[in-house]
């Protein structure tokens, strides 16, 4: 996403035709972006909420209960529950620690809570972009169509 | 007639236009260092003595102390910031050169019209 870390307030009514159109594409290329950031988050909150309670089905579990673990997408081995109590976490940058099953559920949901979070941020400020795009795009309809009915069209041709 | 001066500004305007884009993808990345070291680092910290620490280097998982862990992530941290406050003042250099390189640009692309203009007499 191109942010600009200065944007001066324009008024898009002072703008050329060319200038709307470079603008109207800068704000649509935002709002993709945003969209796909969007949705980006939305998977990775719901992987969250999936490992808490997978978390959590397992602290509920037996030792030596029977599992399958999937080695690839189609291929499951056999195995037995080793540990009920605690569990290994990736907290980011290369680092894992051990955690208790509450702790590491607490730890996912936390995460869900803040993904989420970012989201609506995200949603938000692709809504404001949305709106602007469309603003830019009617003033440059506009004075595209001011341009077309102050020059006679020449495909009139003499009859 | 292409006026090589004007060439040669375009030239140098183009390199610092794609200075600032590379400049700006390395702020987007350090960002993101950022954010995930942050949120590691808030973490550790809430983190209780007796926890076990690892961290992987390559295919091997570590064992660190915690308050190693913590030293270690905050300096990180600060190293990132350094690099991200050098981006930034990067960036406003690059861009301040980049505008009188267009204003050069626009004032020979203006001398250049004037010549041609005095060059050729009504046809």
């Amino acid at each position: 996403m191109a942010a600009q870390p200065q944007q001066e307030a324009v008024n898009i009514a002072t703008l050329g035709p060319q200038q709307l159109n470079v603008l109207r594409e800068q704000l649509s290329q935002e709002v993709d972006d945003l969209a796909d950031s969007h949705a980006t988050l939305g998977r990775l909150a719901l992987r969250s909420s999936s490992a808490a309670r997978a978390v959590e089905t397992l602290g509920e579990s037996k030792k030596d209960q029977a599992v399958l673990l999937p080695l690839t997408q189609s291929l499951y081995v056999k195995g037995k529950v080793a540990d009920t109590e605690r569990v290994m976490v990736n907290i980011g940058t290369d680092y894992y620690v051990e955690m208790t099953i509450e702790k590491a559920a607490d730890y996912c949901r936390r995460r869900t809570t803040f993904l989420q979070q970012q989201q609506q941020g995200v949603q938000k400020a692709a809504q404001e972009r949305q709106k602007a795009l469309n603003q830019v795009t009617n003033v440059l309809q506009q004075k595209i169509r001011a341009l077309q009915s102050s020059q006679p069209s020449s495909s009139g041709g003499v009859s | 007639m292409a006026d090589p001066q004007l060439a040669e500004a375009v030239q140098t305007f183009k390199a610092l236009q794609q200075e600032l884009q590379a400049n700006a993808q390395t702020r987007q990345q350090l960002i993101s260092q950022i954010n995930e070291t942050e949120m590691v680092k808030e973490e550790l910290e809430r983190l209780d003595e007796d926890s076990t620490v690892y961290k992987q280097i390559g295919p091997a998982m570590i064992k660190q102390d915690l308050v190693e862990a913590q030293t270690n992530v905050s300096k990180r941290l600060e190293f990132i910031q350094g690099e991200m406050r050098r981006v930034c003042d990067k960036h406003v250099a690059l861009e301040a050169k980049a505008k009188e390189q267009q204003a050069l640009v626009m004032k020979l692309q203006a001398k250049q019209q004037q010549q041609q203009g005095t060059a050729q007499p009504a046809a």
